[in-house]
C-alpha cells in the first residue's frame, strides 16, 4: 500500500497513527485488514510493533487475515465521542473479536447490525464501512 | 508466576509516620491540583509531628516531585521521582529509596484532579477550561481505559455468571461505608433498585459501576522502622509490597490485547504478595480491594483467594451484613471508607489512608476493633495492580 505519511495522518486524523502502525492504516484504504506476523516464528501479533514480542525478530510483516474471528468482548457505548455516523440515539456497540488465524490475537471496531443479536462467543465477519469519505472496518454478524 | 519464591529484605523494614489528606470534592472548588498536594504534603508532615527540614526525599505524581519539593521549601532533597498512579507505585518508591539508604524521611503523595472534560462541575471553572486547548477529535472504537474496563467486565460476566445484582452489591455496600467517612464525596446510603436503575454509561456498567471524578490528594511520610520507632507512637509498619504486570496488553491503549482474566498484573501481585508476606488472609482484619469499577473488586476477592474464581459475586452475596456492608467471614470489613466508589476516584490514596487509619485505631466510627493487619490491593488488571501488606508494630 503506497501513500505517503502526510496523506495517512490528513484521512485518517481521529487515530493516533506512527512509524509502528501505519502499515496497519494505510491496509484500510484498500480494505485490507493488516495484522503484523512475524517473518521468524510465524505468530502474529497486534497492535503492530516493531518488533516481535515473542522472539524480538525485528522482520515482522504487515499481512491481510480473512477477518472471520469470535467476540471475545463487548462492550455498548450510551455516550462517548459524538461523530456524524455515531450519535448515540441507540447504544454504540464495540466488539473485540478473536482473529480466526490465531487465538488471542484481536481486532477491535464498531459493530454493524442490530447490537443486541451479537454476544461474546457470536461468529462474526470483517465488513468495511465509510468514513470521512475512506474506508473504515466494522464488524457484521455471522461467519461471512 | 513461574518463579520459586520472592525475596523480601525489606520486610518490616520501613514505616509510615505521617498522613494527610484534603478530602474530597466534586464541586468546581476554585484551586489547582498543585494547591491539593501541597495541603496534602503539608498535613502529613505536621502529622507526624517533625520538622520539614527532616524531609530530604520527594515521591509522588501530580504536580511533579521537584516542583513540590520547591513549593514546600525542602531543602536538600537526596531521592526524588515522579510516579505514575495508583498511589501503590509512590509507596513502593519510597519504601525502596529509604532502606537502600538514598533518604531518610519521604513525603510521598497522589493528587487527582478533574478536567473540564470529565466534569461538568469542573468545566464551570474557567481555568480548567482553558487548560483543555481546542477540542480534540477521538474515533468512538477506542477501547483503552474505562471503556476497555466495561469491555472486561462483560467478559467476566459471561464467563463467571456474574449478575448486575452482585455488581450492586460492591456499589451498595461501598456506598453505605463512605455515609461514615467525613472525607468521602458520597453521603448517603444506595439502595440495590437504586443501581439497578442506575442510567447504563457503558454496558454492562452503570453510573453506579464506576467511581466518581474528584479533586483531592493524599499524603505520606515514610522513615525506617528503627527512626520510626523513636520519633512516632503509632507507625504502621511496611510488611510487603508489590505491583504486578504481565504481557500481552499490559499497557494503556493494550487492554483488548491481554490474554484473559487469567493472566494479568493481579495474579502476578497475589502470587508475589503470598510469598514475601508472613501474614495472609486468615491474618488479615480489613481489606481493601481496589473498586474503580464494580467488577475489579469482585475479580481482586477471588484472584486474592477469599473465595474460589468466578465465585465472587455469590461470595459476597452470601457475606453481607444487614446494611448491605461485606464484611468477609462476618469479620473482615472490605473498603469501610467506601472506596473510590463512595470517597472518590482516588486512584488507591484513600485505600491506603484508610488501612493506615484502621492500623493506628484513628478510624472513628469505622474502626475495626484492634486492627493489626491490612491488606490493600490497589489498581485493575492491565498496567497498574498492586499490593501491599501493612501491620501495626
Amino acid at each position: 500500500v503506497t501513500v505517503s505519511d502526510d496523506d495517512l495522518l490528513r484521512v485518517f486524523d481521529d487515530l493516533q497513527i506512527d512509524h509502528d502502525n501505519k502499515a496497519h492504516y494505510a491496509g484500510w484504504l484498500e480494505k485490507k485488514l493488516l495484522i503484523n506476523r512475524c517473518d521468524a516464528c510465524g505468530r502474529l501479533h497486534h497492535p503492530p510493533l516493531s518488533m516481535c514480542p515473542e522472539c524480538w525478530s525485528t522482520a515482522v510483516t504487515p499481512e491481510a487475515v480473512s477477518g472471520s474471528g469470535t467476540v471475545y468482548l463487548k462492550v455498548a457505548l450510551y455516550q462517548g465521542p459524538v461523530i456524524p455516523e455515531v450519535a448515540y440515539a441507540e447504544p454504540h456497540v464495540l466488539v473485540t473479536v478473536d482473529l480466526v488465524e490465531q487465538n488471542g490475537v484481536r481486532f477491535t471496531s464498531s459493530f454493524r447490525g442490530d447490537g443486541t443479536s451479537v454476544e461474546i462467543g457470536s461468529p462474526v465477519h470483517l465488513a468495511w464501512g465509510t468514513r470521512r469519505g475512506s474506508p473504515y472496518p466494522v464488524w457484521e454478524a455471522g461467519p461471512g | 508466576v513461574g518463579r520459586a519464591g520472592a525475596r523480601n529484605p525489606i520486610k518490616d523494614q520501613v514505616a509510615i509516620i505521617g498522613l494527610g489528606s484534603t478530602g474530597y470534592t466534586r464541586q468546581a472548588a476554585g484551586r489547582t491540583q498543585s494547591s491539593l498536594a501541597l495541603e496534602a504534603c503539608r498535613k502529613a508532615v505536621l502529622d507526624a509531628g517533625i520538622d520539614k527540614s527532616m524531609i530530604d526525599g520527594v515521591v509522588g505524581t501530580a504536580p511533579p516531585a521537584p516542583y513540590v519539593t520547591s513549593a514546600l521549601g525542602f531543602k536538600d532533597v537526596r531521592y526524588f521521582s515522579t510516579e505514575v498512579s495508583p498511589f501503590g507505585h509512590g509507596v513502593i518508591e519510597a519504601m525502596n529509596a529509604l532502606f537502600s539508604g538514598s533518604c531518610d524521611v519521604t513525603v510521598a503523595y497522589h493528587s487527582v484532579y478533574r478536567t473540564g472534560l470529565t466534569s461538568r462541575a469542573a468545566a464551570l471553572d474557567p481555568f480548567r477550561r482553558l487548560a483543555l486547548g481546542p477540542p480534540g477529535r477521538d474515533a468512538p472504537e477506542r477501547v483503552d481505559g474505562a471503556v476497555a474496563y466495561a469491555a472486561w467486565a462483560s467478559r467476566y460476566m459471561y464467563e463467571s455468571g456474574c449478575s448486575r445484582e452482585h455488581l450492586g452489591h460492591v456499589a451498595v455496600s461501598n456506598r453505605a461505608n463512605g455515609c461514615a467517612n467525613p472525607l468521602a464525596v458520597m453521603q448517603a446510603p444506595l439502595t440495590m433498585d437504586e443501581y439497578l436503575a442506575g442510567r447504563m454509561i457503558r454496558e454492562p456498567l452503570c453510573l453506579y459501576d464506576m467511581d466518581v471524578p474528584v479533586d483531592g490528594a493524599d499524603a505520606l511520610v515514610l522513615t525506617t522502622t528503627d527512626r520510626a520507632l523513636d520519633l512516632c507512637d503509632h507507625p504502621v509498619i511496611l510488611h510487603a509490597a508489590t505491583a504486578g504486570l504481565t504481557s500481552p496488553g499490559g499497557y494503556y491503549g493494550g487492554e483488548t490485547a491481554a490474554a484473559d482474566l487469567r493472566h494479568h498484573g493481579q495474579q502476578v501481585v497475589v502470587e508475589t504478595l503470598r510469598q514475601k508476606s508472613d501474614y495472609w488472609l486468615d491474618d488479615v482484619d480489613v481489606y481493601f480491594p481496589y473498586d474503580g469499577f464494580t467488577f475489579i473488586t469482585l475479580s481482586w476477592i477471588e484472584n486474592t483467594g477469599w473465595c474460589g474464581i468466578g465465585e465472587a459475586g455469590e461470595f459476597i452475596t452470601s457475606n453481607l451484613d444487614p446494611m448491605g456492608r461485606i464484611r468477609i467471614g462476618g469479620r473482615v470489613p472490605v473498603n469501610p471508607h467506601g472506596g473510590a466508589l463512595a470517597e472518590g476516584a482516588t486512584q488507591g490514596a484513600g485505600h491506603i489512608r484508610e488501612a493506615v487509619l484502621q492500623l493506628r485505631g484513628q478510624a472513628g466510627e469505622r474502626q475495626f476493633p484492634g486492627a493489626e493487619i491490612a491488606l490493600v490491593t490497589p489498581g485493575g488488571f492491565f498496567f497498574n495492580a498492586q499490593g501491599l501488606v501493612l501491620r501495626k508494630p
